[in-house]
């Protein structure tokens, strides 16, 4: 586990104001092409077989989970889907009570754990 | 949100059941649907899929999938946002508060001045997924049934209290 970056960030609380909280500062955004290019650094794998799992990672999203399938990625963690209603007063418009959507992420144990050996360094204004 | 929209690609299809909610105080009855679960795809089945998706062998896909998992962890517990492309983006995002030395146990709250934030106000550190934009869209288009209505929905009828 590596050393996180953190920040300050102003919220507005409730009956409170602003008030300022530490936050996670990301380093960079990690793309497709960069996620395969460690996995050819770091496994065995050819360049056409870590395409394949990336693309067959996402395709599996619409195939299973938009099916209403939950879905469990092994070392990622667990995808379903959830739904925001709002509660309506006939039986026949319950349909319509579906406001949207939601996909509902359970990391894997072994991330939890690694998350809760974080290091911190350096508090920077925010 | 639209039950069936016929004018664009329908990406899925999913079931849901009515559930009756009654309020004891006034006795008002509301119901709200909740989403039919079909099953459990484990990571065999996600891996024997993406072997015959993609036409590679399972132990390929095996092997492939514990490197894009490794990658993914590595990248989002160092302190990296992870995007995927069309999917959306894994990250780390943290819950803060104060210790209550008197009651034993953590409080929300935050503070007035930056000198008074440090990181012992980090009580954890959370991964998380976000929905990108295209799938957001993908999930908009799907269409939903009352699954209790299908011929494969009475098993259903147990959760539905209506």
């Amino acid at each position: 586990m590596g050393l996180l970056r953190t920040g300050i960030v102003k919220r507005s609380v409730f009956k409170d104001g602003k008030k300022l909280f530490p936050t996670v500062l990301l380093y960079s955004n990690i793309t497709d092409r960069e996620l395969i290019n460690y996995m050819l650094q770091n496994s065995q794998v050819g360049r056409t077989t870590a395409v394949a799992a990336v693309e067959a990672f996402k395709a599996a999203f619409t195939t299973f989970l938009l099916n209403g399938h939950t879905m469990v990625v092994p070392a990622v963690g667990t995808f379903s889907l959830s739904a925001k209603c709002k509660a309506v007063d006939s039986l026949k418009d319950v349909g319509r009570s579906i406001q949207r959507l939601r996909i509902r992420y359970t990391p894997e144990s072994i991330i939890k754990v690694a998350a809760k050996s974080s290091q911190f360094r350096g508090l920077l204004e925010g | 949100m639209a039950l069936i929209d016929n004018t664009k690609t329908n990406y899925g299809k999913l079931g849901y059941y009515p559930v009756k909610l009654e309020d004891e105080n006034t006795g008002v009855v509301k119901y709200y649907a909740r989403l039919a679960p079909y099953s459990k795809k484990e990571k065999e089945d996600i891996n024997a899929w993406a072997a015959q998706f993609k036409k590679v062998s399972e132990a390929s896909m095996k092997v492939a999938f514990e490197a894009l998992a490794e990658a993914i962890q590595y990248f989002t517990l160092n302190g990296h946002s992870v995007s995927l492309e069309g999917l959306g983006s894994f990250g780390l995002s943290c819950k803060s508060g104060v210790w209550d030395e008197k009651n034993q146990k953590w409080k929300s709250a935050g503070k007035t001045s930056a000198s008074d934030v440090n990181s012992t106000d980090i009580r954890s550190v959370h991964v998380r997924f976000r929905t990108g934009t295209l799938l957001r869209e993908k999930m908009k288009s799907c269409r939903l049934f009352d699954v209790t209505k299908s011929p494969f929905g009475q098993q259903f009828l147990g959760m539905a209290n209506v």
